[in-house]
């Protein structure tokens, strides 16, 4: 991958949700997280980020190169990077009602502290289904969202360590998912997709343009068949091979919803307004 | 697709033709559109009498803003009328009153690219020339560019004229600039955007306009890097107060006239994105070069 800037980086994460991010090189999540970083204190966040591995300095340069406001970030408090493993499992247990009480403090105090709200991303550690109590990552996950609600949380899973059930049922527990499939079309840093799970649509941010538009297209004929739901509302770019990209197979329905105005645009100027095979909602 | 040709010079017969024309039109799942000045659509409508309510009346002036736009505005009615179940549509349609030889070119232009823009669709269009309005030498351009021609009765047009031909013997040939700039390229179409977009933000281009150039040039640069050679290169800045993006690459040129004046159509792969750059840039003029392709945009 070519230097870019966090600024570069697309995100797929909305401000309040609960994602999972599992993933196959950490390449892939890298580019989520560093993103989703930049997208909290941008809004005024208490940034957390819970590092699992010994080398935090190696995360925290890497970070810097990516983004010169990290640094002042982290100098005045707004942004901290953490062990995830005195977070998660301190004494090699995994306690989902500590973690969880935690969390809800950090949420609690952000805003006292004079944010506007709190971004968390954890790195699961590897060694996590291994301890006792790793067995209720799923039944933990699934209590985040209620626990601090309105808080954006990303969650990191090497997606080879936790086994199909656990990660399956993990990933369950999810609103929108970044899942190794899906990486490919994001390694340009200017596309990034997810699964909104809730509403069983594909979600794509950033800028679709005809130099990502082939990879999309490999990765929907892949993984996509039948009525294909997607969530444009955060292209802020979209040309017009890009767009033929979003239709697969002949006969193959679209439903669009929501879509951003640049989406919408270009799709009224090729005349997709009126084509029975697609649907575009006004509202999600 | 028919086109027609209709030359009067009073309103009565206008109007005594016209209302057979869409009356007989508004047959089961059959419809009828107007594009005139108010007064012309109050006569016509007044002879319609309760036909009048189904035909569907656009003011002429608001449609025909410009080529680009006009032949937009025909394919989406076109198409909706298409999708709500209609069969057939018949349209009587006048050009805007033009001041200058160039405007008058510039519609006839159009009225030659209709033949193959609206090709596919299921429409009878029939262009009103008032010759109490319309220049005499440029209603022999009329002739030139309907294939078909209401005397007494509805015959072939023996003047009609290819639409490429048409077209271009009524394009003028673009003159080059002096004192644009050439773009930095980093090959990428994202280096491109961001490139042009500081070239649009320093010439205080407005936020529309800026918005727009930047998905138009981006089509021609992707067009360009499909169809055109190795080399691309991009001049850009400003000429009065208009911004211009030339777009060059050292391909095989670009032959047809009518290149991004035909409507996307499910099935037709190759032309929308250079339909989106004419429909979203003030104008699109191919310039001749040496070698390869060099389109022009301003906004």
């Amino acid at each position: 991958m070519a230097f870019q800037g966090s600024a570069a980086f697309a995100v797929t994460v909305r401000p309040g949700e609960h994602v999972c991010c599992h993933f196959e090189h950490a390449d892939d999540r890298e580019r989520l997280a560093v993103a989703f970083v930049r997208d909290g204190l941008r809004r005024g966040d208490k940034v957390v980020y819970l590092f699992d591995g010994d080398d935090a300095a190696g995360l925290v340069s890497r970070l810097d190169r990516l983004d010169p406001d990290f640094a002042p970030a982290m100098a005045r408090g707004q942004f901290e990077v953490r062990r995830a493993r005195d977070a998660y499992i301190p004494d090699g247990r995994f306690e989902a009602d500590r973690i969880l009480a935690a969390l809800r403090e950090e949420h609690h105090r952000a805003p006292a502290e004079g944010y506007n709200g709190l971004s968390v991303t954890g790195e699961m550690p590897i060694a996590t289904p291994e301890l006792p109590g790793g067995e209720q990552l799923g039944a933990y996950e699934a209590r985040v969202g209620s626990h601090v609600d309105g808080a954006s949380v990303l969650c990191q899973y090497d997606h080879g360590r936790f086994g199909p059930g656990l990660m399956s049922d993990v990933i369950e527990a999810h609103e929108v998912e970044a899942s190794p499939e899906l990486a490919a079309i994001g390694r340009d840093g200017e596309l990034a997709a997810a699964r909104d799970r809730g509403n069983d649509a594909l979600r794509l941010a950033g800028e679709l343009d005809f130099g990502c538009a082939q990879t999309l297209s490999e990765v929907l004929d892949a993984h996509f068949h039948g009525p294909l739901r997607l969530d444009l509302a955060d292209l802020s770019y979209v040309d017009v091979a890009g767009m033929r990209a979003l239709r697969g197979r002949k006969g193959q329905r679209l439903i669009i919803s929501p879509a951003s105005d640049v989406v919408r645009r270009l799709l009224a100027l090729l005349g997709w307004d009126t084509d029975p095979e697609i649907e575009l909602l006004e509202k999600g | 697709m028919r086109h027609s040709l209709f030359v009067y010079d009073d309103d009565d017969r206008m109007v005594d033709k016209m209302a057979a024309f869409l009356c007989s039109g508004l047959a089961d799942r059959e419809r009828a559109v107007a594009v005139l000045d108010q007064r012309k659509w109050e006569r016509l409508a007044d002879a319609l009498g309760s036909d009048a309510d189904k035909t569907l009346y656009i003011e002429r002036d608001s449609f025909y803003t410009r080529p680009e736009a006009a032949l937009a505005g025909y394919d989406g009615t076109l198409r909706r009328l298409a999708r709500d179940d209609a069969s057939a549509i018949r349209v009587f349609a006048e050009l805007p009153a033009c001041e200058t030889d160039a405007q008058w070119n510039q519609w006839l232009a159009y009225e030659a690219i209709v033949n193959r823009a609206l090709e596919h669709h299921p429409v009878w269009i029939t262009c009103g020339y008032d010759a109490r309005e319309v220049p005499g030498p440029l209603l022999d351009g009329a002739f030139d560019t309907h294939p078909e021609v209401l005397t007494e009765g509805w015959g072939p047009c023996p003047h009609y004229h290819e639409p490429e031909d048409a077209v271009r013997s009524r394009t003028p040939t673009p003159a080059p600039l002096a004192g644009l700039r050439e773009l930095p390229l980093d090959g990428s179409p994202r280096g491109f955007r961001n490139a042009l977009s500081a070239e649009l933000e320093a010439a205080a281009v407005s936020e529309l306009e800026a918005r727009n150039m930047l998905v138009a040039a981006a089509e021609v640069f992707a067009n360009g890097q499909r169809h055109g050679g190795e080399t691309m290169s991009v001049q850009v800045g400003r000429v009065g107060d208009r911004f211009v993006c030339e777009v060059s690459d050292d391909g095989p040129g670009i032959d047809d006239p009518l290149v991004g004046f035909l409507p996307p159509r499910p099935g037709h792969a190759n032309g929308a994105g250079l339909w989106v750059a004419r429909q979203l840039s003030r104008q699109l003029e191919l310039v001749p070069s040496p070698q390869g392709a060099t389109v022009r945009l301003w906004v």
